[in-house]
């Protein structure tokens, strides 16, 4: 089993988000790394994903749970009912010369009979004493629609800063 | 000095990458998708907070009944 790498890019300049358009609808499934860090003025920011230039909230469904600062939050959490929040990346207050590293699963993402379901495990560092975080998360769009495109934003009121990167991988 | 939001967006057919400064449509729905994330996040975080008072509250009056920390431990 071997991914193609389909894009790479790399934030030349800060911006507010970084999309993927045109995605190829020839692969079985899609995976994604992320290494992104946020500019709002806190130790963490908050990593939103949207398909299709989806940014309704409401068709967007998930459950994670997450280790944070020495503390294991064990429990299945949702922001209420519906969110694109994938998980954490550093802000400018977090440590310096970190990214978080994210890795994102999409199977079947090119029909369109079904919910999409992505699968997200991030960990981001957030300051030195003694911040972690640590998140796995499934998020389900509400959508038979084929995902053709996928954006990432910086939903901490920031941008993704200079050098975030994104990888996306198809598996055929 | 306005800030002038870009997005980078890349063509994964055409292998083009663009750097476009937002419309104006498109900063209000970020102002909005920021705002709503903000007040879940809000939300939330009051219902963690009123869960560990009560999760607190309710070892404390473990401890009043005289069970020691070990055994409270065990319960969780």
């Amino acid at each position: 089993m071997a991914y193609d790498l389909i894009k790479k890019t790399t934030a030349s300049t800060t911006s507010s988000s970084l999309s993927f358009t045109n995605i190829p609808q020839t692969y079985k499934d899609l995976k994604i790394f992320v290494s992104a860090r946020g500019d709002a003025g806190t130790t963490r920011n908050a990593l939103a994903i949207a398909f299709n230039s989806d940014t309704n909230t409401a068709n967007y469904k998930g459950y994670e749970w997450y280790y944070e600062d020495g503390t294991f939050s064990g429990e299945f959490n949702n922001l209420t009912t519906a969110s694109r929040n994938l998980g954490a990346m550093p802000g400018s207050t977090g440590d310096a010369n970190q990214f978080s590293a994210t890795e994102i699963i999409i199977p079947n993402y090119a029909n369109s009979t079904n919910y999409k379901v992505a699968y997200t495990s991030i960990a981001s560092p957030r300051n030195s004493s003694p911040g972690y975080s640590y998140w796995d998360r499934g998020t389900t769009w509400l959508s038979n629609s084929a995902i053709n495109s996928i954006t990432f934003t910086n939903n901490s009121s920031g941008n993704l800063v200079t050098n975030s990167t994104i990888w996306l991988y198809g598996l055929k | 000095m306005t800030e002038t939001l870009m997005k980078t967006v890349i063509d994964c057919e055409t292998g083009i990458e663009s750097v476009i400064p937002l419309t104006q449509e498109e900063i209000q729905q970020l102002e909005i998708d920021r705002a709503d994330f903000e007040s879940r996040k809000a939300a939330y975080e009051e219902a963690a907070a009123a869960k560990a008072a009560a999760k607190a509250s309710a070892e404390a009056k473990l401890a009043a009944l005289g069970l020691t920390p070990e055994e409270i431990a065990a319960l969780r």
